[in-house]
Parts: C-alpha cells; sequence; structure tokens
C-alpha cells in the first residue's frame, strides 16, 4: 500500500515545488495575453542591471541572457522596438493605424518625475499597469517593479 | 503716436498678398518641419502682420491654419491651437506696426519698463528652473533641457542688456538707436508670445482629451522639449531677420 502511494506523493511534491518556484517571480519574462493584446511580463531584478540603468539597458540584458528576443535600433530617443519573437509593427499606409511596441509600468512615478499617465492602464494579475510616458530609454529600471511590453493597436 | 505714413494696397492686391503669404508661411513650416526646433512661421507672420496691419494679417492667419491641415493632418487640438494663437499674433504685431519710428527714436519710459520686466523676466525664470531642476522630465531629455534653459537665460540676460545701453545711448548720449530698440522689443515680445504658444496648447489639449490632473502635469513638463527650442529660435530670427524682410516688405 505504501509503494503505490510513494511514486504519486513524488509527483506531488515536484508538481508543489515547480508551482511554488514559478510564483517565486524569479524575473523570466512571462508571454501572455491581456485584453487581447500580447504581452511580455518582466520584472526587475536588482542582479541584472546597475544603478541608473533604463528599461532600453534592462531589455538588452534579457536579450543576452536570451529570456527575450526582439528587433530595434537606437533612434533620436533611444530604443526603438520593431518586433518581438517575430511579432513585426505594422503600420497601414497613410500611418493612421497600425500596431506597435508599447511599455506599460506599475508605478506612475519616481523621484518627482511623472513616468506614466493613469488615462490609460491595464489590469494583470491584480495589478494595475500604466502607460509609459516616455520611451523604452526614458523610464528608469527600478528593482522589483514590473514592466509590461504590450503589442497595442491604434487608429481606426 | 504717429501713425506710419504708408501707401495702402488696393482691395484686390490685400487679397493677393494674403493668399501669397499664407501659402509661403504653409511652405516654409513645410520645409523646417524636417529640422528640428527650428521654425520661420514666426517671423513670417510678424512681419507681414506689421507691414500690412491687423486685418490682413489675421486673414493670413486664419488661412494658414486651415490650410496647413491638408499637409499636416487634421488634429483638432493643432486646429484650434493655431486658429487662437496665430491670429493673436499678427494682432498684436498689427497693433504694433501703427507705432511709428518717432517713439522707438524717444523711446517711451513704460515701453522700456514692459521690455525689461519680459526679457529679466524670462532669463531668471529659466536661470531658477535650470537651478532648481523644477522641469521634472525623463533623464533621457534633462541634459538637452537643461541646455536650452540655460541658452535661453543667457540669450534673454544678453537682450536685456543689450537694450538698456541702447536705452542709454539714447536718452543720455543722444544716439540714434531707435531702430536697434524697435528690434530687441519686437524680439522679445515674440520670444514672450513663443511661450504663451506652448502654454496654451498645454491648456488645451488635456482639455479637449479629458486629462487628469497628472497626465495634464506629465504633458505640461514633457512640452519644454518643444518649447525651449521654438523660443530660442525666435529670438534669434526676430533679431537678425526681421530689419532685412521688413525693408523687402516695405518696397511691396
Amino acid at each position: 500500500m505504501k509503494k503505490k502511494f510513494l511514486p504519486l506523493f513524488i509527483a506531488m511534491l515536484c508538481t508543489v515545488c515547480l508551482c511554488a518556484f514559478t510564483g517565486c517571480n524569479s524575473g523570466k519574462v512571462v508571454k501572455t495575453e491581456i485584453d487581447e493584446k500580447t504581452c511580455y511580463v518582466f520584472t526587475a531584478k536588482s542582479e541584472n542591471f546597475q544603478a541608473g540603468a533604463t528599461v532600453a539597458d534592462y531589455l538588452k540584458t534579457l536579450k543576452e541572457k536570451g529570456e527575450l528576443n526582439y528587433d530595434g535600433y537606437d533612434g533620436e530617443y533611444g530604443l526603438y522596438i520593431t518586433a518581438v519573437d517575430g511579432l513585426k509593427e505594422e503600420f497601414s499606409a497613410d500611418f493612421t493605424s497600425g500596431k506597435y511596441w508599447s511599455l506599460y509600468l506599475d508605478f506612475t512615478e519616481s523621484e518627482g518625475v511623472i513616468y506614466a499617465s493613469d488615462n490609460n492602464i491595464c489590469e494583470y494579475n491584480g495589478k494595475t499597469y500604466y502607460y509609459a510616458n516616455y520611451g523604452f530609454s526614458g523610464i528608469p529600471c527600478l528593482d522589483g517593479h514590473s514592466y509590461i511590453l504590450a503589442y497595442v493597436p491604434y487608429g481606426n | 503716436m504717429q501713425c506710419r505714413k504708408t501707401k495702402k494696397p488696393s482691395p484686390a492686391k490685400e487679397i493677393a498678398y494674403t493668399a501669397v503669404a499664407s501659402a509661403l508661411i504653409t511652405g516654409a513650416q513645410y520645409v523646417f518641419s524636417f529640422v528640428s526646433g527650428v521654425e520661420i512661421v514666426t517671423l513670417l507672420f510678424i512681419c507681414f502682420s506689421y507691414r500690412f496691419g491687423i486685418r490682413d494679417g489675421v486673414v493670413c492667419a486664419v488661412a494658414f491654419s486651415l490650410l496647413r491641415s491638408i499637409i499636416f493632418g487634421f488634429y483638432p487640438t493643432v486646429i484650434i491651437l493655431y486658429l487662437i494663437y496665430y491670429p493673436s499674433l499678427c494682432a498684436v504685431f498689427g497693433g504694433l506696426g501703427h507705432v511709428g519710428q518717432s517713439t522707438f527714436d524717444k523711446y517711451p519710459w513704460y515701453f522700456a519698463v514692459a521690455v525689461n520686466v519680459l526679457l529679466s523676466g524670462l532669463a531668471v525664470l529659466s536661470a531658477v528652473c535650470c537651478g532648481l531642476g523644477l522641469i521634472k522630465i525623463s533623464a533621457v531629455y534633462k541634459t538637452a533641457v537643461d541646455v536650452l534653459l540655460c541658452l535661453t537665460s543667457a540669450l534673454c540676460a544678453v537682450l536685456c542688456v543689450t537694450f538698456d545701453c541702447l536705452l542709454i545711448a539714447e536718452k543720455a548720449f543722444k544716439k540714434n538707436t531707435g531702430r536697434a530698440l524697435k528690434l530687441l522689443t519686437f524680439a522679445s515680445i515674440a520670444a514672450v508670445c513663443t511661450v504663451c504658444f506652448t502654454l496654451l496648447d498645454d491648456l488645451i489639449t488635456p482639455l479637449f482629451f479629458g486629462y487628469s490632473r497628472m497626465t495634464a502635469l506629465a504633458y505640461f513638463y514633457a512640452s519644454f522639449t518643444a518649447m525651449l527650442p521654438q523660443t530660442v529660435c525666435t529670438i534669434v530670427t526676430v533679431s537678425t531677420l526681421f530689419a532685412p524682410l521688413n525693408s523687402v516688405l516695405e518696397k511691396v
């Protein structure tokens, strides 16, 4: 009787450990769908960036570690992302509509600077995320704070 | 104050001049839209309305505000902003066009006080904003904003000092500095108007889109990245190009 229950017990233990490990928020990038938008959620961990780093710096670190695959270039205002995991930005011929990669933060303000606005928000895992006012190079990377890379439509 | 003695064109010519000016200013805005921070629309409107008067200036400004939408697209807040600001700008400088040169040759004290208040106020405000870090903006823009604040402050301070020196030269040493004083007066008024343009946008856009207080504040701080280069550009262009452009228009 004990021999029958032993493999079952080990399987349950492994399952619990796996769930606990996933819930640990280890800083890995999580791909998910929020409000029918493809999103990549990640939490900044201090071991992955230096003081004064921006989200652009953190994304580059994630890319080097193979945790996030994106395409982009350094424009006039810093990093501009054109594709993530092959999902490219799209624009209509007259640029009045399309889809692009945007950033949401779980904070609005830091050191007196307003980094995100409360007029465009999304909810994920019981947390509210705010649409960033600046590009990836303009948002600071804060330890323990979560960010969402979202593939959002605009225009008609 | 004496009115300028200029030959008033016929109604047909007025319409033609206004139409050509609208087209020219629209084209000039399009050309310089590719160069960040540089604009000559303010200068052209100032020159046109100074030469041709309030009515022609306002009509030109309204035509421009509507026509530019064909090139740049129809954005309600931009149209509202332009329809309020540019006709007002033209009204101000069209009115100044009625102020004769003799007034500037014997510069009134109230004009002098007003110009000093405008220029020194702008200089001090820019310096304080830079020194105390009052413009709460992302680090990616902070350096550029600080540099532009310093530049604006320095330019305004130089203009103020130059203006006072010319005024002293006129009053105490009876030098003929009327034209230079007029130029600096117009440059200071144009600089303040340019600041008002951005502040007006900071009012219209949040109201139109129903921004929250936080969003409106963020929009206000971000607007400095546009306001400062435009102000510097206005000071430089009006100071250097108003006189030659005006002399060309006087021949029309």
